[in-house]
């Protein structure tokens, strides 16, 4: 009966209305005890987040050992290196915290900066094959690229504020009315996914979720 | 011509352009060349929502960059923080990206006043606050949802927090990042608290409703924005040093575009 009653989808969904509705209540209504839940529920959230993190730290040895046991093929050497150096910083880390430190300032730090650097030169690639004009749609989006870009060049405006006339119409009307249509959509969307998921017919949180 | 059709026809040698590009990053470091920077009005807003703040005031700064950010959104936070410690604004770091909280002591490093500053009354880091918006929620609720900074001091007991306990008691909220803006505005908005954003490139372009409409207070267009702040308070920093570069390197964009459509034209003629 017990395990019947706990293999109910019912369940979990109820428990996300539950978690969705109260906040939303929270929002709405001045009740203290409601207030109180709220914050309480909010918390929860932000305790939860690291046991994701947690979650996540373990699914990570699983994916990499799987490639070392398996030996796969151009993997299986970066999985052993991604395991060590993972293990390294969270043990150092509880260890030896200035050892943490010069890790984190000596080898992450130039690290990221080295890679975002690398980037950059394959944007100039991007750069040189993206914006090549073939029709008017092309021709239009360049035009607005070398429009927009002229209003980063501070001496061009320093000379004369018309280089980026078209560059800042650019910016303020048709973007901005982008823009706005976009975080409408995205509004409705989000409004339209929470009253799905209050009455259930969201589930594609749950594994295996049938429609 | 030859070598522009070649590239057209993804024959040519890319490490051509990226010994251009080099050289073109390099040439501002051995030939300053002290390129003028107009002030544009967001930045004079953001300028003038600091002003406004009473000396002995604390704002928050929210750095979401990563170190991979350290050169655009770190020399913007450097020039902010500049600004604040000149004023006597102290001020509270925190971030809800997880490799920010290290970037924070290089950010208070790289200030002016640094040798002056006092950990706990100047500035204080919270380090890193999980859950992204439940996190942004719960520390806005309470600012002692994290009891313990990034440092391991008992926060409620640094002299920063004495009169802080919920956002509304910050003079200012100012968020760094490379992201979307919403859950800032979602969180923070109603607190009433002045939003200012220090944006990416690329995001200017997504915040700018927020600020016409209000919701923003004001922003810094990523590095250039910055050197307009350096400018505008009179502190040079490293947003300065790098316009030279960000001046050649968009003109070397605009001119890669026209050798692409030229080798384009040169390929269609054979």
């Amino acid at each position: 009966m017990s395990d019947t009653i706990l293999k109910q989808r019912e369940i979990p969904l109820i428990i996300f209305a539950v978690s969705v509705l109260i906040p939303i209540l929270g929002y709405h209504l001045d009740v203290s005890l409601l207030d109180v839940t709220v914050d309480t529920f909010v918390e929860w959230g932000a305790y939860a987040a690291n046991f994701a993190f947690f979650v996540g730290l373990i699914s990570l040895y699983r994916s990499q050992m799987r490639n070392v046991t398996r030996r796969t093929p151009g993997q299986w050497q970066y999985s052993i290196l991604t395991i060590g150096i993972v293990s390294l910083m969270v043990v150092v880390g509880f260890v030896y915290s200035p050892g943490f430190d010069w890790l984190t300032f000596n080898v992450f730090f130039p690290s990221q900066q080295a890679m975002v650097a690398y980037m950059g030169f394959q944007t100039i690639i991007i750069i040189y094959i993206g914006f090549r004009v073939k029709d008017l749609g092309s021709a239009l989006f360049t035009l607005a690229f070398i429009a927009v870009t002229f209003t980063y060049m501070s001496f061009l405006e320093s000379y004369s504020p018309i280089f980026q006339l078209f560059g800042n119409w650019v910016n303020s009307v048709p973007n901005m009315a982008g823009q706005r249509g976009l975080l409408v959509g995205i509004g409705i969307g989000l409004f339209s996914v929470v009253i799905r998921t209050i009455l259930g017919y969201e589930r594609t949180f749950m594994a295996g979720a049938e429609e | 011509m030859g070598l522009l059709q070649d590239f057209y026809k993804g024959k040519g040698d890319w490490r051509i352009l990226f010994v251009m590009t080099f050289i073109v990053l390099l040439f501002p470091y051995l030939v300053p060349l002290g390129i003028p920077v107009p002030i544009s009005q967001s930045t004079r807003d953001f300028k003038s929502v600091l002003d406004n703040i009473p000396s002995g005031g604390t704002v928050m700064i929210d750095f979401e960059g990563t170190p991979a950010s350290w050169a655009n959104l770190g020399a913007l936070t450097v020039a902010v923080s500049n600004v604040c410690f000149e004023r006597d604004i102290n001020i509270i770091y925190l971030t809800f990206a997880m490799e920010a909280p290290d970037v924070h002591t290089r950010i208070v490093e790289n200030t002016k006043l640094y040798d002056t500053l006092v950990y706990g009354e100047d500035y204080m880091n919270v380090g890193y606050v999980p859950g992204v918006e439940t996190g942004m929620a719960s520390w806005a609720a309470d600012t002692r949802f994290i009891s313990i900074d990034h440092h391991g001091n008992d926060v409620a007991s640094l002299p920063i927090m004495k009169d802080i306990h919920t956002m509304g008691d910050l003079d200012a909220v100012i968020f760094v990042s490379g992201t979307t803006p919403d859950p800032w505005f979602r969180q923070f908005g109603p607190y009433n608290v002045p939003l200012l954003s220090g944006a990416q490139g690329g995001l200017v372009p997504i915040i700018q409703p927020y600020y016409q409409s209000g919701q923003l207070a004001a922003y810094l267009d990523d590095v250039k924005g910055a050197a307009e702040l350096e400018q505008l308070s009179g502190i040079p920093g490293l947003a300065l040093s790098k316009m030279d570069q960000v001046n050649l390197l968009y003109i070397f964009a605009v001119l890669l575009i026209i050798m692409g459509n030229l080798g384009r034209i040169m390929g269609k003629e054979e």
